[in-house]
């Protein structure tokens, strides 16, 4: 299975709807765990549906991962995945101050030889993510940082580039393309 | 013209730059009021304000970071999405913990598109 | 001895013989017949004559008797010679011939007579008138007498007897005395003889025994001739035979030859000598040196005989000696080198012996040619005299291992050390005294001395160094601790900093903010077109403004270093081109022509942002300060590790004097000239980019409109710092 996960704070949400502008019904699951007050999930959801073709769901817990699929983590909970394939959601304390630290999710990932997987940290305040794409990419998976010239916030994205486990520093447009072809 | 029009706060100690904004914004369509600082703010959220909170972070008395905590204590934060105008580049720490309030981050001085861009972005957010 | 002749042929011997008739016959017979016997011959000779000549002669050679004269004795048939007078010997105590006034005296004669009287001597009357021997008789009066003894075998076996004729009853008695007498002495001789006999032997037997001794033996005669040399001084001297050196003179054989009478009277006037050193030359004409003892030997005369000796080899103890005597030599060279005397204690005797060098040691004046306790202990230091009081005489009287210094004075207060050791001296198993060594040992103890000095010194010093060391320390330590509070407050202070310039930005930034949003919103408003270009160019100021700042607080936040973290790979054709196209409009306006011949692929690694602020730079400027329809044209260069870019311009270039302050900051080489856009700080900031990387950054220019040439060097793996401050960034 093919899977992107991105993670993404202060000021994600306008450069998701750029990225995810227009997506066509990508044979890919995406999990976009972006910084949100619990008020605005859904909205947020709202406006990445409306942009793409994609099914946009909001996470459950035990709900399954599928290609084809936006997957929104909820507010205030850190998402994991269990074997790659089942959400599961965790209450446990804040990392790097937030909750959900898209640091878990991508924690939680694991190697496996059928599934390729890529992992897009955005703009963003603070440390969150870059724990989790080194270990991405030390189980072979793709890591891409935002350019942070393009970052309204650099702090994610410069964090993540020094792990120096990052693939690609790429803008907004970058990504999007490398999202696309990853499908 | 957009559609979305709404309520934008400008929260800046400095008068020129709530009367920058607040022209380029009405100029735009957009309802606009501007707070000194952040009491001020919490005042007009208080009255019932709800919208885009264009929220500077270098004030006297209560910095930005500050107005948020305020506004979570008092739990105002609902109807509001905040965005920062600073012109601070690089945020500081205490904006750890606060970071899922704010929606974005601009820095003075802004391209007036790009910011009413964002501003109609954003309002796009506020809950009904 | 025309006399002897006459004797000889006489007749009236024949007369005597016959006067004698058959009695005197008969002896005569008897006689010979005895001379027969005693000679032990069987043949009876009728030719007794020389027979008795040979008798005779060969007595007298045995008998070392000289005798010149032979009496004919005329018997009954023929003449009987006989040699007379001077057929003595006082060796064996009688007379023959001459001198017979001793003979009654002599008491061996006596026994001599007795026993010849068994024997019936023969009487031989003589003429009066003729005959030497009555000649000889008369003149020795009467009672003269002439005896020749008979010798058989080397031994005396009898005895002729010639008496003079006289008075015949006297005569009778005389002769019986004297035969008596005669026989005595002979018999005396007969056993001297054997007893020199016995010697003889014993003396072969004895030259024997000197034959195998090593020493060599010598017998001279009274001039010095070899008479008898032993087999070692035969060969020692390299020769043959004992023939070869019996006979020559012991001159011959000493060396130097010169030196032979001064030998030959040392031995006369001592009576011989004593191991005498001297050197013998061999038969090859080697010298050999040699001891000699001898002795002078007399006959029974008391006559010197001859020179008697033995001479020892003493070349190999010459050799020895003289190795002995370099040895000592050498000993005592060392010694004198090591500045030490031997000593030695006799405790019983209570004497010291001393190698020469002591008396030097203890200063001992030249007078004094002996050591003794008293000299070790008053010529001590007065300091050392009671130490050396204490322990040296009971040392030496226990004969104890011991080894101690004191100081000798010399004159004028000064002094020098000496080491003396010693050690028991046993002997057969008793202590009896000590032996050991003297020893200066100033040197030594002057180096001491400075070899302490110095240590003490070095002390001193490593004391110091010590305490250097420990201010070292703690000076390290407290400028430790200064460099971590300078660093943190340098830190501090770059964190203040940097909150000033955010400060400072922020109060640039706040009045900016309004005019950069106000004044497209007023132009927008504004119809006149007059106010409304006025109002272009308050916009455009206000970017350039904008752009100022940003900038400054760019290089501000350099300063402070930071250190940007997206190096990446970037391909430099293409930056370039984004730069090319970021300034489009202004191309185009001055239709200039932009050439990017930089190869694709060329790739380095460096922070795109920082790669544009430097190409952006540099590109602008070319295309800036080039005249309408110019030409800007940008290639690069791979150097190995490094690529050098190179963007050239046609347009003002840059004069002489302001080429070494192009990279200043705010510097603008043309003051007059407000170029819009232009601040003075894009080199500034463009270098310290270039130097982040560790790069190079120059400019060349032929002067005013002559054209612009930068070239910027850069690593294509810098190594870079990418360090980070953490939430500032």
């Amino acid at each position: 299975m093919k899977i992107v996960i991105i993670g993404s704070s202060t000021g994600g949400p306008y450069i998701l709807e750029k990225i995810l502008a227009g997506f066509p019904l990508l044979k890919v699951a995406i999990i976009i765990v972006q910084h949100l007050p619990p008020t605005f999930t859904r909205t947020f959801r709202n406006h990445i549906a409306a942009l793409t073709q994609m099914e946009v769901i909001i996470i459950n817990e035990n709900s399954p991962l599928t290609e084809g699929k936006i997957f929104i983590a909820p507010a205030g909970s850190h998402l994991l995945l269990e074997k790659n394939r089942i959400f599961k959601l965790d209450n446990n304390e804040k990392i790097h101050g937030v909750r959900p630290a898209v640091d878990m999710t991508l924690l939680s990932i694991q190697k496996r030889t059928e599934d390729k997987i890529m992992g897009i940290i955005l703009t963003g305040m603070g440390r969150d993510g870059a724990n989790g794409l080194y270990h991405l990419h030390k189980i072979g998976g793709i890591t891409i940082a935002q350019d942070p010239l393009t970052s309204p916030i650099k702090s994610m994205p410069q964090a993540a580039i020094e792990t120096g486990e990052i693939d690609h520093i790429l803008n907004p447009e970058q990504i999007r393309e490398k999202i696309i072809s990853f499908s | 013209m957009n559609e979305i029009k709404g309520d934008i706060m400008i929260v800046d100690d400095d008068a020129h730059v709530r009367i920058a904004v607040r022209t380029i914004l009405s100029d735009a369509g957009f309802n606009v009021i501007a707070a000194s600082s952040g009491k001020e703010c919490i005042n007009f959220l208080k009255d019932g304000f709800s919208g885009v909170l264009l929220l500077d972070i270098m004030m006297p008395e209560m910095d930005g970071w500050d107005t948020i905590s305020a506004i979570l204590e008092s739990g105002l934060e609902k109807r509001i999405v905040i965005v920062m105008l600073t012109a601070k580049n690089n945020p500081d720490s205490k904006m750890i913990g606060l970071q899922e309030y704010v929606i974005d981050y601009l820095t003075k001085p802004f391209d007036n598109e790009e910011l009413i861009e964002k501003v109609g972005f954003f309002l796009r957010y506020i809950p009904k | 001895m025309s006399d002897i002749n006459k004797i000889t042929r006489n007749p009236e011997k024949q007369e005597l013989s016959e006067d004698m008739s058959s009695h005197d016959q008969t002896e005569i017979t008897t006689l010979l017949k005895l001379i027969l016997e005693i000679t032990g011959s069987h043949v009876l000779d009728y030719h007794p004559e020389e027979r008795i000549q040979q008798i005779i002669s060969r007595v007298g050679k045995v008998m070392n008797i000289r005798y010149s004269s032979f009496l004919d004795i005329q018997t009954e048939f023929e003449k009987i010679k006989i040699r007379e007078k001077y057929l003595w010997s006082n060796k064996y105590g009688y007379l023959i011939g001459s001198d017979f006034d001793n003979i009654e005296t002599d008491p061996c004669f006596m026994t001599l007579l007795l026993q010849l009287q068994k024997h019936h001597p023969i009487i031989i009357k003589q003429n009066d008138t003729s005959g030497i021997i009555n000649e000889l008789m008369r003149e020795r009066q009467s009672g003269s007498m002439i005896m020749v003894p008979l010798i058989h075998n080397n031994i005396i076996s009898g005895i002729l007897v010639f008496f003079n004729e006289s008075d015949t009853r006297s005569w009778i008695h005389t002769e019986i005395t004297t035969l008596k007498i005669l026989a005595s002495v002979i018999e005396t001789g007969i056993s001297k003889k054997q007893i020199e006999d016995i010697l003889k032997r014993s003396e072969k037997k004895f030259q024997g025994l000197i034959d195998q001794i090593g020493d060599m033996y010598f017998m001279t005669d009274k001039s010095g001739f070899l008479k008898t040399v032993n087999r070692s001084m035969v060969k020692t001297l390299g020769y043959e035979t004992f023939h070869d050196l019996e006979g020559i003179s012991f001159e011959n054989i000493i060396h130097p030859p010169e030196y032979w009478p001064i030998f030959l009277s040392d031995i006369i006037s001592n009576e011989g000598v004593k191991d005498y050193e001297i050197q013998l030359l061999t038969s090859d004409n080697h010298i050999l040196y040699s001891s000699i003892s001898c002795r002078l030997i007399y006959d029974d005369e008391g006559m010197l005989q001859g020179i008697e000796g033995v001479i020892r080899d003493i070349s190999r103890r010459k050799q020895y000696g003289d190795l002995l005597s370099d040895i000592e030599w050498k000993l005592e060279e060392a010694q004198k080198i090591a500045r030490m005397g031997v000593w030695s204690y006799d405790s019983s005797l209570n004497l010291f012996r001393v190698s020469p060098e002591v008396f030097t040691l203890l200063g001992i004046p030249a007078e004094q040619n002996y050591v003794n306790l008293e000299d070790f202990i008053q010529r001590s230091y007065p300091q050392d005299k009671e130490k050396l009081q204490k322990y040296f005489p009971n040392a030496l009287k226990l004969g104890s291992d011991f080894d101690f210094e004191f100081r000798v004075s010399l004159q004028e207060r000064k002094f020098k050390y000496l080491r003396i050791k010693g050690k028991p001296l046993i002997k057969k198993g008793i202590k009896q005294g000590s032996f050991g060594i003297l020893q200066d040992i100033t040197e030594r103890k002057d180096v001491e001395k400075h070899l302490m000095k110095y240590a003490t010194e070095l002390e001193q010093k490593t004391l110091e160094l010590d305490a250097m060391r420990t201010q070292l320390l703690d000076m390290n330590r407290e400028l430790d601790i200064r460099v971590r509070r300078r660093t943190i407050q340098i830190e501090e202070l770059l964190k203040q900093k940097d909150e000033f310039i955010q400060l400072i930005g922020h109060d640039i930034k706040t009045p900016l903010t309004p005019l950069v949003a106000i004044l497209p919103y007023i132009r927008k408003k504004v119809s006149d077109p007059e106010i409304g270009e006025l109002l272009d160019n308050s916009i455009e100021d206000v970017a350039t403004i904008r752009k100022l700042v940003s900038k400054i607080l760019e290089l501000a936040q350099m300063n402070s270093l930071y250190m940007i973290s997206d190096i990446q790979e970037i391909a430099i054709w293409e930056m370039v081109n984004q730069v090319i196209s970021d300034n489009a409009y202004l191309i185009h306006q001055k239709s200039l022509e932009i050439i990017n011949i930089i190869p694709k692929n060329y790739k380095i690694m460096m922070s795109p942002m920082h790669f544009e602020t430097v190409a952006g730079n540099l590109i602008g400027n070319a295309i800036k300060y080039s005249f309408i329809e110019g030409k800007v044209t940008i290639q690069a260069q791979d150097i190995g590790d490094s690529i050098v870019i190179t963007i050239e311009d046609i347009g003002i270039g840059i004069e002489k004097e302001h080429i070494t302050r192009i990279f200043d900051e705010f510097y603008r080489a043309d003051n007059s000239r407000h170029e819009r856009g232009s601040h003075g700080l894009g080199l500034a900031i463009a270098k310290r980019v270039v130097e982040i990387y560790s790069g190079k950054i120059s400019v060349f220019s032929d002067g005013a409109g002559k054209g612009t040439t930068f070239q910027v060097q850069l690593n294509k793996n810098p190594d870079v710092n990418i360090k980070r401050k953490s939430g500032l960034l």
